[in-house]
């Protein structure tokens, strides 16, 4: 952890994984309360925080890497690797696809709103609200998909071999290096792990 | 590549946002005590088979839990992207076996094959409820929990029956009660040794509630997503057939799956 946030600050991405840290805040603070408050069986104090540090550790160095990373470089320098471009395909449309899902959900609730949909009702009202809601961003979604294959289809995403890309990133023997270093020391931390068990 | 695969790879990312923009915004706005967020998912498992759930499924909690900038991002669903996988199985398994056809117009055998699964599913509900709930402490709010879950599947049958007057809708309730069985005993292991049995959301105060009961931190969790997810999972795989009859047979058609989703016309 305190690597991921050195090597934050040097990217100057600190105020991202702070973000990123703050967005455990309720599980924290929940953790806190439930454990300290319980009497049987609960964890403490103590406890929580193990838990916390254990959630930390697992979520901040991936944040980091797309925080610093372009995902466009990342699954391009990937396919260049050899991954397969299926997978570059849905992970990349994916990201693509979340801001206009976003939009196109909002613009519906809003829509619904406009014609007297009750979201602050009783909950019995609110779940008749389901699926006015749900209804057109699942079907718009569906329809863009006709659109988006005939599209790919069209500039022959099918088609055999591999695509040449027009951008290499640059990477120093150094990065290499590091690189490898790191997957020795996971590799190590686990068998020790395994050993110390 | 046929064009039914390139239209499967698309419909995979559009189903993960899907799921992701149900599940944080549309989700806040309705304040529902469902999570709603494996409904794309489900519908590309019953479009396009069991591998594309799983990979839609899996990909869904990990892109959401570590690659999405914090207003969206749910750190804590990462190591769920288990529970969702085995979801997008098993919605590709139904839509193999084409449970979630559309069944309009009661003719007699359909209704009595509708009763019979629902008979073998009530029995399978109360197994897993009677195996869940030994522990005596806990057993009135077990029991709410579980006349909870009865409750809701009979006042969405009775719709689906004499509102819609599709026996089809009563079949996909049915398989959405089995998934949230499934995904319970699934996810409740994740939430009680990876979280500690909490996860920042409203259900760690029932899990609160239950251990405060006497429960173990295992027992609770577990007794937890007995109540929310086959909730959630009934109500989803409602909405999934919905959509389903909602869309044109043409596009539906197109998906690898699609034939065994439609209605023979």
């Amino acid at each position: 952890m305190v690597i991921t946030a050195l090597a934050a600050l040097r990217a100057g991405r600190l105020r991202r994984l702070a973000l990123a840290a703050l967005a455990l805040a309720p599980v924290a603070l929940s953790s806190l309360v439930i454990n300290a408050l319980l009497p049987a069986g609960g964890g403490g104090v103590a406890g929580a925080l193990a838990a916390l540090l254990r959630l930390l550790g697992a979520t901040l160095p991936p944040t980091l890497l797309f925080a610093t990373t372009d995902t466009a470089d990342l699954l391009g320098e990937l396919e260049a690797r050899g991954l397969g471009r299926r997978a570059v395909l849905v992970v990349g449309t994916a990201l693509a696809a979340v801001p206009r899902t976003q939009a196109r959900a909002v613009e519906a609730i809003e829509a619904q709103r406009a014609r007297g949909l009750d979201t602050e009702g009783s909950w019995p009202r609110r779940l008749r609200g389901v699926l006015p809601l749900v209804g057109p961003v699942v079907i718009g979604g569906l329809a863009e998909v006709e659109e988006r294959a005939l599209a790919l289809e069209a500039r022959a995403f099918g088609a055999p071999g591999r695509r040449t890309l027009l951008r290499r990133l640059p990477d120093s023997g150094w990065q290499r290096a590091a690189r490898w270093a790191l997957a020795a020391a996971a590799a190590a931390a686990l068998a020790a792990r395994v050993a110390v068990r | 590549m046929p064009l039914s695969a390139t239209r499967t790879l698309v419909l995979m990312p559009v189903a993960i946002a899907l799921n992701i923009v149900l599940g944080s915004t549309v989700q806040q706005v309705l304040k529902l005590p469902v999570y709603l967020d494996s409904l794309g998912t489900i519908l590309t498992g019953l479009l396009a088979g069991p591998i594309a759930g799983v990979v839609t499924g899996a990909l869904t909690d990990l892109i959401w839990a570590y690659v999405l900038p914090p207003p969206l991002a749910a750190p804590t669903a990462g190591p769920f992207a288990i529970t969702a996988a085995v979801i997008g199985l098993l919605a590709g398994v139904y839509g193999w076996l084409g449970l979630f056809r559309s069944r309009r117009g009661a003719r007699s055998t359909v209704l009595v094959a509708a009763i019979g699964v629902a008979a073998i599913v009530a029995y399978a509900v109360v197994r897993t409820f009677a195996g869940a709930y030994r522990h005596p402490l806990a057993f009135d709010l077990s029991e709410v929990a579980f006349v909870l879950v009865v409750a809701v599947f009979v006042v969405l049958a009775a719709w689906a029956l004499f509102a819609r007057r599709d026996a089809g809708a009563v079949l996909a309730l049915a398989c959405g009660l089995l998934m949230g069985l499934v995904s319970a005993v699934v996810s409740a292991p994740i939430a009680a040794y990876v979280f500690g049995g909490v996860t920042g959301f409203g259900g760690d105060v029932v899990i609160a509630a239950f251990r405060a009961g006497g429960a173990s931190l295992y027992q609770a969790t577990l007794d937890q997503s007995l109540l929310s997810d086959p909730l959630d999972k009934m109500v989803t795989c409602l909405l999934a057939f919905l959509v389903l009859t909602a869309l044109p047979r043409r596009m539906v058609a197109r998906f690898p799956n699609g034939e065994r989703l439609l209605e023979p016309a």
